[in-house]
């Protein structure tokens, strides 16, 4: 019996062996694994998650990770995918900073059963790290309704994911537009749509929730730009309306019929009218802080009229107008950086790096809600000599790329893209330097790549911060309803 | 009484409910199963439920996808009772001194959970209660192992007959419950229209709802005029089903998922497949998951339909790791490797138009698809329900031209409307002459409706279009 028993377990161990050890692929490519994501010639921060990868119709894969000829980590794994442990990826993205890592792969399949190993691709690592948290909304790209959505943060230096704030307990709650002052993970802001709704405050471990139709001047706000400096967010205050395309593969149309400026003052508890961003003739909409607070950015669509129903023909211009903090008021000059009558095309959702140099803007062919426009892409100023930089590397052709903002340092962008099939949008990253020229983007990495596939959510507003927020667990209370 | 025959009893009562769940809901338990949604898939559970709150919403979704065939669905549905009897029974037995005569006990709450049932389609409360029930049942267990109790009861409660009578009457109020309770047959027979329109069975579908049924039920109407459409009598029986307006044709007025389901099933006839898109992620919000597995079906197939690889087969990879779809998830990957790399096919004539109310739509359809025989009848019954004759006339003139070049062997509906057309434009005759028998139909009837004779006349001209008029 315990001979037996001997046996039995020797034979387990040697089936373990077969099936775990690393084998060498029988024939060789001379080209270069086609993965998922594409993490071929990225360059990535060195405190990024492990850049988790596939190779589809694959079942056995194995990755070497080198660095100037050193194995550093070698991966199994089935299924064609990749997944590296989390503190190995570290200590080697330490060991490899400022450099490359190869991967090496190779896959056993239906077709090579025998194995195949491909010529490596490299990633390089920046010696440089990314803000380690992101917040964003999870929502289904699903037209008129919606049912569970929530604002979420994900740590950037591994995958976990938390929700900040949903509207679990009150599904006709419809959670949008969050801000955080100058990356503070202390200090954050999101309207809550609904019965009970309003713009839920987090500010000075306070927790409030403003109503701004119960404010002079009785508006609704809309996309916020907290200051710099904390005291004052501007917010537009739009009037905005869907329309659903029968054909055609544009589905959805989004537009404003009127859109103003305001700015809360958060210790006065006012808001601050200008009556030039405040008039029927113009629609100004996505306000925008420069880094030192001394400015506004926004964008502006003069209209001869009062759109009634959706217009190709609403273009955005981009201006910029003064501010001083100490008064609480803006500059008489208004400048007009971006001229659609003259470049054609719109803009929207100005971004100012952090360093004050560079202004990322979405361009699309027209109108104010680029995320359903396939021609949306992403474009970039220099504020210094007012000419545009050439970022189209960050954009894929004939998809939309969209929201978009700065790591901290200004080395790194964050952007919503909906490249990999065109419905759900999925976050970017890309490297850019101090010159402004963009790196190729790289998907935000999951656990599982397989997961960009099955999550049935659109990735909505990317937020850099330098922390996990805790929002009070009362901040859900301020917006619950009896339903 | 004897193990072995309380365990027939309670398979009984599980076959015999089994049975009335079976015969009576087989559609809808599949309705059931297709507004929920479940997987093992690891972005599931965290971000469309909150636990321990969402529990019992999870536990739910699990149990329905069961339901993708009605005879496991009729299993579940069944099991629960019976599990419920099966608890009741353990308590008793550890709570009552010579328990075997009351054996009956565990049978009284067997409707009332039917009944629970009945009116919880998305099961939630089922697991609530199946959860109460399981957690007081362990608590018994447990707390009887450490207290012995043994309660005496009078000697009536022990009549042998008792254990035979109560779990058959208890068993004979559920299935009379199943067949006259809160879910009823009008709800099966939606689901079963629903369930033929998916296959698109029209026939089916014309001979399963009677003209009384139409004129009553708004679904049943659609799905008639649907199936009317489809078979191409849309102008000829119309208004024999209670056509009344342009709102008859499509679901605006409701959100329900039945009605999502419905304005799926329409817009994808008339081959437009971004209102089944949009109707598609209507009904999957409407499920307690947010997702749902008709709704993903739809938009597989609807992408599929398009040549959009890539965003069908993210919804095929989904119903992949799905239990109940393997068979469905067959048939689509051989689909999708016939577009892999074919470049999306949105249609596309014209200018953009927007899509808000049926008139629109199809009015905006008619003008980009002149040869669209289905749009053009649609168009033109829309019409003839708002009595608008002169739209009627122009609208007609074109679609003659291409659908209808022999005016006198056109559909009756059509014919009608020129009949009263002509009583205030006697030369529209000569432009669409109608059939000599339509004509004298028309002569008698208007006779009769001189002589006062108005509701014998709409009796015997009941589906004629003059009927619908006066």
């Amino acid at each position: 019996m315990k001979r037996y028993s001997i046996f039995l377990i020797a034979c387990m161990a040697i089936c373990l062996t077969a099936c775990t050890s690393w084998k060498s692929a029988r024939s060789a490519a001379e080209c270069r694994p086609v993965i998922f994501p594409d993490y071929a010639e990225v360059t990535v921060p060195v405190n990024i998650a492990p850049l988790n990868f596939m190779v589809e119709d694959a079942d056995r894969i194995q990755a070497s990770f080198r660095h100037e000829g050193n194995e550093l980590l070698k991966v199994r794994g089935r299924e064609g995918v990749v997944q590296i442990p989390l503190k190995k990826w570290h200590e080697m993205l330490k060991q490899a900073a400022g450099g490359n890592i190869d991967v090496y792969v190779s896959v056993w399949s239906d077709e090579y059963p025998q194995g195949m190993t491909y010529l490596p691709f490299p990633i390089h690592v920046e010696d440089r790290e990314i803000d380690p948290w992101v917040a964003y909304r999870l929502i289904e790209p699903g037209y008129v309704s919606w049912r569970q959505l929530g604002l979420y943060q994900r740590d950037l230096t591994s995958f976990r994911e938390s929700a900040i704030v949903t509207n679990h307990e009150t599904t006709t709650t419809c959670l949008n537009c969050h801000h955080f002052p100058s990356y503070s993970s202390g200090s954050m802001m999101f309207h809550a749509r609904g019965a009970n709704g309003g713009t839920i405050l987090y500010h000075n471990g306070r927790l409030s929730k403003i109503k701004f139709n119960e404010i002079w001047p009785n508006r609704n706000t809309t996309y916020p730009a907290w200051h710099p400096e904390g005291r004052y967010i501007a917010f537009s205050s739009n009037t905005t309306h869907q329309v659903f395309f029968g054909e055609g593969r544009q589905q959805v149309e989004v537009f404003d019929t009127a859109s103003d400026l305001v700015v809360y003052d958060t210790e006065r508890g006012e808001v601050l009218v200008d009556p030039r961003f405040f008039t029927e003739e113009s629609l100004e909409t996505f306000p925008a802080w420069s880094p030192d607070g001394k400015y506004l950015y926004f964008a502006s669509y003069t209209a001869g009229s009062l759109p009634v129903e959706f217009s190709l023909d609403m273009h955005y211009d981009l201006l910029r107008v003064a501010f001083d903090p100490h008064t609480g008021s803006f500059g008489e000059q208004v400048d007009t950086l971006y001229n659609t009558r003259v470049s054609g095309g719109s803009v929207s959702y100005p971004r100012v790096s952090p360093d004050g140099r560079y202004l990322l803007y979405t361009w699309s062919d027209y109108g104010t809600f680029p995320i359903w426009h396939q021609d949306a892409d992403l474009r970039m100023m220099d504020l210094q000599t007012m000419e545009d930089v050439d970022v189209s590397r960050l954009n894929a052709s004939g998809q939309a790329d969209s929201y978009h903002s700065w790591s901290s340092d200004g080395r790194w962008v964050i952007f919503g893209s909906r490249r990999l099939d065109g419905r759900y949008t999925r976050l970017f990253i890309a490297y850019i330097d101090e010159t402004g020229k963009p790196d190729k983007p790289f998907l935000l990495p999951q656990e599982d790549p397989r997961q960009h596939a099955w999550r049935l959510k659109s990735f909505n507003v990317p937020e850099f911060i330098d922390g996990e927020v805790k929002l009070p667990k009362e901040a859900e209370e301020l917006f619950r309803t009896e339903e | 009484m004897k193990d072995m025959k309380k365990l027939i009893i309670t398979l009984a009562a599980f076959l015999l409910i089994w049975g009335g769940w079976y015969i009576c809901f087989p559609y809808f338990m599949v309705w059931m199963e297709g507004s929920s949604f479940f997987t093992a898939l690891p972005d599931f559970l965290p971000v469309q439920y909150e636990l321990p709150g969402d529990l019992f919403n999870y536990m739910a979704s699990f149990l329905l996808k069961f339901f993708a065939y009605p005879a496991a669905g009729a299993a579940v549905q069944a099991a629960v009772p019976v599990f419920v009897a099966i608890c009741v029974w353990m308590v008793v037995k550890r709570l009552f001194k010579d328990s075997d005569g009351l054996f009956w006990m565990s049978f009284l709450a067997v409707p009332a959970v039917v009944y629970l049932q009945l009116t919880d389609i998305t099961l939630v409360k089922v697991c609530v209660m199946l959860t109460i029930v399981t957690a007081v049942t362990l608590a018994v267990l447990v707390f009887t192992c450490f207290a012995r109790i043994s309660v005496k009861l009078p000697k009536f409660l022990k009549f042998k007959w008792l254990n035979y009578a109560v779990p058959a009457l208890s068993v004979v109020l559920s299935i009379y419950l199943l067949h006259a309770g809160p879910l009823t047959r009008q709800h099966e027979a939606i689901a079963r229209l629903a369930y033929m329109g998916e296959h698109e069975d029209w026939d089916g579908i014309l001979k399963s709802v009677s003209r009384q049924d139409a004129l009553s039920n708004g679904f049943m109407r659609r799905y008639v005029l649907l199936a009317l459409s489809e078979t191409d009598r849309l102008p000829d029986y119309a208004f024999r089903y209670g056509l009344s307006g342009a709102d008859d044709f499509v679901i605006r007025q409701q959100d329900g998922p039945l009605a999502m389901k419905f304005n799926i099933l329409f817009y994808r006839a008339l081959g437009l497949q971004n209102p089944v898109i949009y109707y598609a992620y209507q009904q999957s919000l409407q499920s307690s998951p947010g997702l749902s597995f008709d709704a993903m079906r739809t938009l597989a197939d609807a992408y599929i339909g398009l040549k959009d690889h890539d965003l069908a087969a993210r919804y095929v990879d989904i119903l992949d790791r799905s239990s109940f779809n393997r068979k469905w998830v067959r048939d689509r990957k051989e689909k999708l490797e016939a577009i892999r790399g074919a470049e999306p096919e949105y249609q596309m004539t014209g200018c953009r138009f927007i899509f808000k109310d049926f008139y629109n739509d199809i009015t905006a359809l008619v003008a980009r698809y002149p040869e669209n025989k289905k749009y053009a009848d649609y168009f033109l019954c829309a019409l003839l329900a708002d009595k608008n004759a002169g739209m009627f006339i122009n609208v007609f003139s074109q679609a003659a031209v291409r659908h209808y070049q022999d005016t006198r062997t056109m559909p009756a509906l059509y014919q009608e409307a020129m009949c009263l057309i002509a009583t205030r434009e006697p030369q529209v005759l000569d432009r669409f002459p109608v059939n000599e028998t339509v004509w004298k139909r028309f002569t008698d009837f208007t006779e009769m409706m001189s002589k006062g004779q108005t509701g014998q006349a709409k009796r015997k001209y009941a589906d004629t279009y003059w009927a619908y008029v006066y």
